[in-house]
């Protein structure tokens, strides 16, 4: 793990302990389970939410905070009482600290079968270099 | 005046009040994670409606069978490829096969069961069978 990635990690944490500002509407916010992979041009983000249409997924970048947010579908039968609840409707919400190495401008975000797939390419810059070494006759 | 009386079987009653209460609250929400896929389930007279969370999920993927008052859901979530070169940082979401399975109140008629899936959520319509409904009875004057 290099520097960077200590520091977002770092900066998760820290994302805990400062709660996000309530939302208005009175939902239960749930924080959606998510896979986050590295390769070695992109970090790939992968988030569960659903009952969540495409249409009600935000994802904003401010700063170098990247938000995402889900509404769910209003999950009711009409006609029907409930007799089980095993989950309850609502809104997922959870917010990662970007590096300097992603490149913001190509963030790239789809949604299917209630998962989200964030692709978050990074900088050339900050795509490791090989340097080759000559050897001198 | 009034004056609560706090007699041994009250004091009981309010104790099992407060051990319900805490069951409810815990056991109420499976909670994600505990048992996969959480589950909905809804009546009225002429059937039940059963849906369940199961994010990025190939519908080919998913089995539904009805039996009587009995409904199974069971599949299999699969695994995003991971190749050599990628690290995971986290894992939070599971994979794996899984299976459930409810008793209705009632019977089904299996043979109008339908089932859709929709934004990683399966939604089962299951009308009760014609011989489980209740048969209204009138009451005749002498």
């Amino acid at each position: 793990m290099n520097v960077e990635d200590k520091k977002a990690v770092q900066a998760e944490r820290k994302e805990g302990v400062q709660r996000m500002a309530e939302m208005t509407r009175d939902l239960p916010v749930f924080v959606p389970a998510t896979d986050i992979c590295e390769s070695k041009d992109a970090i790939e983000v992968v988030c569960d939410m659903p009952g969540v249409p495409e249409t009600q997924v935000d994802v904003s970048l401010e700063d170098n905070v990247l938000t995402i947010t889900g509404c769910q579908a209003a999950d009711e039968a009409e006609g029907y009482d409930l007799v089980h609840r095993g989950y309850r409707e609502g809104m997922f919400r959870r917010a990662f600290t970007l590096t300097d190495e992603i490149d913001r401008g190509r963030i790239r975000a789809r949604m299917a079968q209630g998962v989200l797939r964030l692709i978050l390419p990074k900088a050339e810059k900050s795509k490791p270099r090989k340097i080759a070494v000559e050897a001198e006759k | 005046m009034f004056w609560p009386e706090f007699s041994e079987s009250n004091s009981l009653s309010e104790l099992r009040r407060i051990q319900n209460e805490v069951n409810r609250l815990f056991g109420e929400y499976e909670g994600a994670g505990e048992s996969f896929p959480a589950v909905n389930i809804w009546t009225n007279k002429d059937g039940a409606v059963l849906k369940a969370e199961i994010p990025g999920v190939d519908p080919a993927d998913i089995a539904v069978s009805v039996q009587d008052e009995q409904v199974d859901i069971s599949g299999e979530r699969k695994q995003d490829p991971v190749s050599d070169e990628m690290v995971c940082h986290r894992a939070e979401r599971g994979f794996g096969k899984f299976a459930r399975s409810f008793t209705l109140p009632f019977a089904v008629e299996k043979d109008k069961v339908s089932a859709g899936y929709k934004n990683g959520v399966l939604m089962v319509t299951l009308p009760r069978a014609e011989a489980a409904k209740p048969k209204q009875i009138k009451v005749l004057a002498e």
